[in-house]
């Protein structure tokens, strides 16, 4: 049994002991377990402290309140992430007020465009990644830690972005063309 | 293969550089205990509720019981039903005595 495995299975555990006996003990293991991530995710999306905290407050309450409708067919952690995501992406949509928060909802990108290899952002150095991630629409970087940093799958991301699975892939190929466009820019002697 | 993953590495890094604030914890635990104390409370006290409200209504403590008794293990009649009318357990003649 992978690493993996076991995370999936001593979440699992702790979620039933805990629905079955309300022992508050088991919660505070899940949110020990979350909270670095989830905290760390709200800063990377949100960029202000004190959104970041009301956010990660906000959406531990709400994985606890759900906690029973846990479908254990999923990963624990596709969950946490899934409810992170959704609340991030509500507070910046509201704070943008037009709703756009990608890079195809502001600008008309050619319908065919190389296809970025995965390998090019994924062994970018993680400080010039972390500058790139910055520049690029709040929603591409979104949908890139979903799919890289989180590894959801293309119909967990479609779920919360309520969008189709083929348009999660249209915003994924766009999202690693403005990354790799960005990168260009900033890093031209690369 | 190369097994290096850049934005996993940033997630480690954020994790570290921006551990959660005290304050969300003892907010987010603490909520949780005051939400199952309240939980147990009502699983306590909501039937005493409702009895109350039966009881305002002018029902009888007998007919609360009676909904919620279980069936005789041993098949043998309840000795608290004297003379039970079918479908009108407890009627206003438990009042007798009292109005004597």
């Amino acid at each position: 049994m992978g690493t993996e495995e076991i995370s999936k299975e001593q979440d699992i555990d702790l979620i039933r002991r805990y629905l079955a006996t309300k022992d508050a003990r088991d919660f505070t293991l899940l949110y020990r377990r979350y909270s670095g991530k989830v905290y760390g995710k709200c800063i990377s999306l949100l960029k202000e402290e004190h959104l970041a905290r009301d956010a990660a407050q906000d959406i531990f309450m709400k994985i606890f309140l759900n906690l029973g409708q846990f479908a254990e067919q999923a990963k624990f952690s596709t969950w946490v992430y899934s409810i992170t995501y959704n609340y991030c992406i509500d507070v910046i949509r509201k704070k943008k007020k037009t709703g756009d928060i990608f890079s195809d909802d502001m600008e008309r990108l050619p319908d065919m465009m190389e296809d970025v290899h995965d390998e090019a952002l994924l062994t970018m150095q993680s400080d010039r990644l972390r500058v790139v991630l910055d520049k690029i629409p709040i929603g591409d970087k979104a949908i890139l830690l979903m799919k890289y940093q989180d590894d959801l799958q293309i119909k967990d991301i479609a779920s919360i972005l309520d969008k189709t699975d083929s348009a999660i892939k249209m915003k994924i190929k766009r999202a690693k063309h403005k990354a790799q466009m960005v990168y260009d820019e900033l890093f031209p002697s690369d | 293969m190369s097994t290096t993953n850049s934005f996993k590495q940033i997630m480690e890094e954020d994790a570290l550089a921006f551990p959660p604030p005290p304050e969300i914890e003892e907010h987010v635990l603490g909520s949780l205990q005051i939400l199952t104390i309240m939980g147990q409370a009502m699983e306590l006290y909501i039937p005493k509720v409702f009895e109350m409200f039966i009881l305002t209504m002018g029902g009888t403590l007998k007919e609360i019981d009676q909904h919620t008794k279980t069936e005789p293990r041993d098949g043998m009649p309840d000795p608290d039903m004297e003379n039970p009318t079918p479908g009108m357990a407890g009627t206003l003649d438990d009042f007798g005595d009292l109005m004597d």
